[in-house]
């Protein structure tokens, strides 16, 4: 089955990022096909590349970027949303932390169209 | 191709904006796409934002007609409970029963919630 995930809950202040990587990783355990996964909202902020969390606390963008690496994986982030929220795209690139892309909405739609679930969490 | 249903549950303001923006872009991508507005999502639909220093996602929602999005309704009971009469809600708005919330959840392909 193809699914694709829908993040749009902030990293800092809702547990979206965290569900939706768990969720990830059940996916890929029971071999279905992760089509995209798109962050829109708050999610955005996960592409920060000043993101930081105290060093005894675990750190969502790290776990996704070790996700997508080890799966092959584009992280897609939406570029109005990261924009709003100070998270510079456009063609640079080095803004955004590895892993993620900056991408246009037309990929979230192209997602909702091409897989057989799509999950969302807030 | 799949259909897409998009609740709107968030009061204006917010991020009320960037769900429009989504729902739009499911219409240019000319994807049968449903619209309904409950819970404290119905407030979207009344009054001028800008009033509040908010962008008028009122006017920006009547816009959805013109791309091709017609499937846009209103949870009567939303409405009932929080006092608002359904002639209040813009035209291109239909008013939906539960049965009929239910029977739009059962068959769209993806829901999104906002």
């Amino acid at each position: 089955m193809r699914i694709s995930l829908l993040v749009q809950g902030s990293p800092h202040s809702s547990d979206a990022c965290r569900q939706a990587l768990q969720f990830a990783k059940a996916v890929i355990e029971e071999n279905h096909e992760l089509l995209r996964v798109f962050f829109y909202k708050d999610a955005a902020l996960i592409a920060n590349r000043n993101f930081q969390v105290p060093t005894d606390e675990w750190n969502v963008q790290d776990a996704w970027q070790d996700f997508a690496r080890q799966n092959n994986l584009r992280l897609e982030v939406c570029v109005g949303a990261a924009q709003r929220r100070g998270v510079e795209a456009p063609s640079t690139e080095s803004d955004a932390k590895v892993g993620f892309e900056i991408v246009g909405l037309g990929q979230f739609a192209e997602a909702a169209m091409a897989s057989d679930r799509l999950v969302t969490f807030n | 191709m799949n259909s897409i249903l998009y609740l709107v549950r968030d009061l204006p303001g917010n991020t009320a904006n960037e769900t429009v923006d989504m729902v739009l872009v499911s219409g240019v991508f000319e994807q049968p796409t449903t619209v309904v507005f409950l819970d404290e999502g119905v407030y979207q639909l009344l009054g001028d934002g800008t009033k509040n220093q908010r962008k008028d996602t009122a006017s920006k929602w009547s816009a959805l007609p013109t791309y091709d999005i017609s499937d846009i309704f209103v949870l009567e009971a939303s409405l009932i409970s929080r006092g608002i009469d359904p002639r209040q809600m813009p035209d291109f708005v239909t008013t939906a029963s539960e049965e009929k919330f239910t029977d739009l959840l059962r068959t769209a392909n993806c829901v999104v919630s906002d």
